[in-house]
């Protein structure tokens, strides 16, 4: 008997000592939450950074300006990918993110499309709709009025038309293929090469109503920023998103590890990255008009990494960090705390590779060629990183007995005998 | 008519119905269609263009409706390969225009043309290249018509090899119950195999056939009937009736006024609706009238479950319905 | 052997009789649970000539989990949710044991004998959570419960002792309510296969599909004597897309799907309920009651073939070839792809034939 008390005395002294150290749940949702509001916040000034260089362009229409413009868009991305993480695990993120990054897309809803593109489809009747040629449009049978283009009809009328999913008249998407135009280079080299008289005004003006074009880009422009600003809005102190996470600790925990595990898996791995190289369809690649996937899977998974060792690094520089995930689960597991740092890694840099191969000048849509070895080997690195930490997410979830929180309260647990009633 | 037929059954023992559907029904079908595919495309070798050819091509539907649904052996993967529908991602659609747009083999090679998706293959490729208007205008050396010739040779060989290898599934129907045959263990189970057809061509009939054309509350969507482009909707619902009581008929040992009847009901609303391709169910008027078919096939559907399954106490799948 | 009709009203067996043999139930190679025209259920016992050993009531619909190596010893499970399991002494027509499952657990229909017959394992859910559980029970002491394993992912299936004497679990993946099954994951369910050390427990050995295929779930297995598991699958996915049914898995790991060509792959209608390897070893066959048909693969994974029966889905290895039963009550073998009929019975067998 005689040596127990001490050694529970010693265990005490170390587990408070510990104590002082590791981070706790409320900590790392509160840094959680500040990454996710500093994400949406760059992702807003960076749009509000597009719509500025938009406004340049369409004011006084020049290759020069759509170029800026183009870049533009692609630096909002960048910041904007990192917040992916938040949308699973978040339903208020999870309700919203259709109006910003809906994908796939029947784009002839919204401008001239390339005869290969093929008109209406039995399913979709609106896939050739052209709105930008049409200023009255028949819609299931409604007549609408679009003769003035704004944002109101975009989102009111125009986003989901007819109940039909592809029907994507809003978000980046939108505003890249108005950007870019379509990608008709199939797998060889090339993004869309919309040429900038599309926005030229009066006589110089290319494949008809710019005017209209114009209208419709600045609108749509304008329905991203303010649909970032409401995002960024619940995030910040006293926001709806903010509280869901940070008033229940430990569900906020779940919502973290859900998020990175099924942007991981279900999502990035399988439905963006192994489909497109499965069916060899450069269609199937996310960001198609820009060829600028390979931005957007690197920083879907560098937000991973973000909110699991707690730090965002911002457009700018600037640093948001705090007590994070990685803290919590050394407290418990170190060894497997290091074993997904290791692993986000791992894919961090095979996503990296596929970024840098892309910018010395092999695209994402050429890699997924049928026979492109080189290229499926690239694809499938970043595939099995993805794979790979998502199964060290789910020990993670076990070590931090996460499993039975989320189930708190369901009448199954109050009331077992209820389920064999 | 009636008379003859009560008779007929009367004088027949209990395999009689089976052998009936076989040797009156089943049989000259898949004959007539094997016959009907040759025709087509030997038309589409003698005039490729989209005008020439409608005649034979509906004659073609003629010879496969009464079939179609009867999916038993051969006529299994043969549905799929000749009438593949629905096809919600628009796979044939994109096959077609992939393949018009190549030099690939398989634009003139029927043996070639066999691996492309079925989607794009037999009558939904001929609803496309007869009925798009955007495609249907095509002259006699064109690639589009080289395709019209090698989907109408490859209907053809399809039709030629259902024949074939329609005589072992008529020949295990008319030996149900028989030492040695491990297709039909009883009559009993031949009797129930053609029972289920009919059911699933009724069902299939009212809720996809009409169905999906009718759309959700408020919102008819008439583009997604059965191969519209070359007015197939409202024939091929009729047919897929018309098969299934004749069937039916001549399956059942007893005379059936009760599903004769709900069959007439069919046939009047049927009449009912003016464009037979349901592309004018915008309109409430013919929402309605296409409607009422549905309600009217229904009704069959639950007429032939009392008057022919019921008697012999045929119930709905063991495991088949009950996954696990 | 005559019908034993009654025999689940006598009083539960005293768990001390002296053991009987598989030889004293009549020597039955296969078990079968089937529906009897009466609407009552029984438990068969099925010799290699398919002449009916014994035949048992069931108080509900059950699924043949599987038989003692020796003993003569059947264990049936309620259908789903899998309130509780039967062990039937088939050689006495008695019931020997009643399990249940601890509180918030189901049974899932499957288990296996380890340890020569020494231990149950059985596949587990919990009710709220459909994580999965492999119970534990002592087969030597009145299948007392001894303990259980996680299985390291949802809705555990089929389950097989390998010969190093861990056991692999088809996680089937599918969070279900546990009132009305529905199913309730479909978008981020993730089956895998997982190895599990049924001594040790710890972190269970696991092997995925790739992500596109998640929504396929792996539910059935079927083990060859070199070690080689074959495994059935049901997709979940969009009924359009064509995926493969069949998997195969080599001693050393290596994962190979199999599918027929278009358009014999859809007539499947992306089901297979069934599996097992042919008596000889050669091939493989899925089967599915909702297609209708039987699917052959050689051991490669390369088709052979198929046999086309109304309502099909038990299916065992007989002689070189298959054992089939069905819906309708009907049993054939299958050799070289050629079925024969062994006999017709007027009941409707369920989904699964368990080889002794």
């Amino acid at each position: 008997m005689r040596p127990l008390p001490f050694a529970a005395t010693t265990a005490l002294a170390l587990s408070l000592s510990h104590a002082a150290l590791a981070a706790t749940p409320a900590e790392v949702v509160d840094t959680y939450a500040d990454i996710a509001e500093a994400g949406y916040a760059d992702s807003l000034s960076t749009a509000q950074e597009l719509q500025a260089a938009i406004e340049a362009f369409l004011d006084a229409p020049s290759p020069e300006g759509l170029d800026a413009a183009r870049a533009a868009w692609i630096a909002s991305r960048a910041p904007y990918q990192q917040t992916e993480v938040f949308r699973f695990g978040n339903p208020i993120v999870d309700d919203w993110e259709g109006k910003v990054n809906a994908w796939p897309l029947d784009e002839g809803l919204i401008d001239y499309v390339d005869a290969s593109y093929g008109g209406a489809t039995d399913e979709n009747q609106l896939a050739a709709l052209n709105v930008i040629a049409n200023p009255t449009l028949s819609i299931a049978g409604q007549e609408v009025d679009a003769s003035t283009i704004t944002p109101e009809l975009i989102a009111g009328t125009l986003d989901q038309a007819d109940g039909v999913e592809s029907n994507v008249a809003r978000g980046y998407h939108a505003i890249e293929f108005l950007l870019w135009g379509q990608d008709l280079n199939g797998h060889g080299p090339g993004a869309g090469d919309r040429p900038w008289t599309d926005y030229a005004q009066g006589a110089d003006c290319t494949n008809g109503n710019c005017d209209r074009r114009a209208d419709y880009l600045r609108a749509a422009t304008q329905l991203l920023v303010d649909d970032l600003a409401w995002m960024a809005a619940q995030w910040a102190e006293g926001g709806a998103a903010r509280e869901a996470v940070t008033t229940d600790p430990q569900a906020g925990l779940q919502a973290m590890l859900t998020g990175m595990g099924s942007l991981s898996y279900g999502e990035q791995a399988g439905e963006r990255m192994r489909l497109g190289l499965m069916l060899n369809d450069p269609e199937e690649e996310h960001d198609c008009f820009s060829d600028n996937t390979h931005n957007s899977h690197y920083y879907d998974g560098l937000g991973v990494q973000n909110v699991y060792l707690g730090r965002y690094v911002r457009p700018d520089g600037g640093l948001v960090e705090g007590p994070s995930l990685r803290d919590l689960v050394a407290d418990t597991d170190p060894a497997l705390a290091e074993e997904i740092t290791a692993k986000l890694d791992t894919t961090v840099a095979a996503l990296d590779a596929i970024r840098t191969a892309a910018e010395n000048g092999t695209a994402y849509d050429t890699m997924l060629e049928a026979g492109n070895a080189e290229g499926e080997r690239l694809v499938m690195a970043g595939v099995d990183g993805l794979i790979d930490q998502t199964r060290s997410f789910e020990r993670a979830i076990a070590a931090l007995g996460l499993d039975a929180v989320a189930f708190e309260g369901s009448d199954s647990l109050d009331n077992p005998d209820a389920v064999f009633q | 008519m009636r008379l003859a037929l009560v008779l007929a059954l009367l004088a027949t023992p209990a395999l009689a119905g089976v052998e009936e559907v076989t040797q009156q029904h089943l049989r000259p079908g898949v004959a007539a269609f094997a016959e009907a595919t040759e025709a087509l495309a030997q038309a589409a070798r003698a005039d490729c263009t989209a005008e020439a050819l409608r005649p034979a091509y509906d004659a073609a539907w003629t010879a496969w409706s009464p079939i179609a649904d009867l999916r038993l052996g051969p006529t299994e993967p043969a549905a799929l390969t000749i009438a593949y529908w629905p096809d919600q991602r628009g796979a044939g659609a994109k096959a077609l225009r992939g393949l018009l747009a190549s030099d690939a083999p398989a634009l003139r090679d029927p043996a070639a043309f066999a691996e492309v998706s079925a989607a794009a293959r037999g009558f939904p490729a001929l609803d496309r290249l007869l009925g798009d208007p955007e495609l249907s205008g095509y002259g006699t050396n064109s690639p589009t018509c080289t395709l019209v010739q090698t989907v109408t040779a490859d209907m053809a060989a399809q039709g030629a090899a259902l024949a074939e290898g329609w005589q072992a599934e008529a020949e295990a129907l008319a030996s149900a119950g028989e030492a040695g045959n491990a297709r039909y263990l009883t009559e009993d189970e031949a009797f129930r195999a053609l029972y289920t057809q009919i059911l699933s061509a009724l069902e299939f009939t009212a809720d996809t056939r009409l169905g999906r054309p009718l759309g959700e509350p408020g919102r008819p969507r008439p583009t997604r009937a059965e191969f519209w482009r070359t007015g197939r909707p409202l024939p091929n619902a009729l047919a897929s009736a018309e098969a299934a009581v004749a069937v039916a008929q001549l399956l059942a040992e007893i005379p059936l006024p009760l599903t004769e009847a709900a069959l007439d009901q069919v046939r009047h609303a049927a009449a009912a609706i003016d464009d037979p391709t349901f592309q004018n169910i915008e309109d409430p008027t013919a929402r309605l009238k296409l409607e009422i078919l549905q309600q009217r096939v229904r009704a069959l559907l639950d007429i032939v479950e009392a008057e022919v399954g019921a008697p012999r106490g045929l119930q709905p799948g063991f495991n088949s319905r009950d996954g696990d | 052997m005559a019908t034993r009709r009654g025999f689940l009203a006598s009083l539960l067996a005293c768990a001390s009789l002296p053991a009987l043999g598989w030889a004293d139930a009549g020597s039955p190679a296969v078990l079968a649970c089937a529906g009897d025209p009466d609407g009552g259920y029984s438990l068969h016992g099925l010799r290699e000539d398919s002449t009916a050993a014994f035949r048992l009531p069931l108080p509900a619909r059950g699924h043949a989990g599987c038989g003692h190596p020796t003993e003569a010893l059947a264990v049936a499970f309620a259908r789903r949710p899998g309130t509780y399991a039967l062990v039937l002494d088939c050689a006495r027509g008695t019931v020997r044991h009643r399990l249940s499952p601890p509180e918030g657990r189901h049974f899932n229909g499957h288990g296996t004998f380890l340890a020569e017959g020494a231990v149950l394992a059985t596949s587990e859910q919990a009710v709220d959570t459909s994580e999965g559980f492999m119970g534990l029970w002592d087969a030597t002491d009145g299948f007392r419960r001894l303990g259980e394993v996680p299985t390291g992912g949802l809705g555990p299936h089929d389950l097989k002792r390998l010969d190093s004497g861990l056991v692999i679990v088809a996680n089937g993946g599918i969070a279900t309510d546990p009132t009305d099954r529905t199913r309730l994951n479909l978008a981020t369910m993730r089956p895998n296969l997982a190895v599990l050390d049924p001594l040790n427990g710890g972190a269970p050995e696991v092997t995925e599909l790739t992500p596109d295929l998640h929504q396929l779930s792996i539910r059935h297995l079927s083990l060859r004597d070199d070690g080689t598991l074959a495994f059935a699958m049901q997709w979940e996915g969009e009924p359009e897309t064509l995926v493969p049914l069949l998997g195969l898995r080599d001693p050393h790991g290596t994962v190979t799907l199999a599918e027929a060509p278009e358009p014999e792959a859809r007539l499947m209608q992306g089901y297979a309920g069934s599996i097992a390897w042919s008596g000889d070893g050669t091939e493989v066959a899925i089967t599915s009651p909702k297609g209708g048909r039987v699917q052959r693969f050689d051991a490669g994974g390369s088709f052979l073939g198929h046999v086309a029966r109304p309502e099909v889905c038990g299916i065992a290895p007989l002689g070189r070839g298959f054992l089939l039963s069905d819906g309708l009550g009907g049993l054939l073998s299958v050799e070289d792809g050629i079925p024969a009929p062994l006999g017709r019975a007027e009941l409707a067998w369920d989904n699964h034939l368990v080889r002794l």
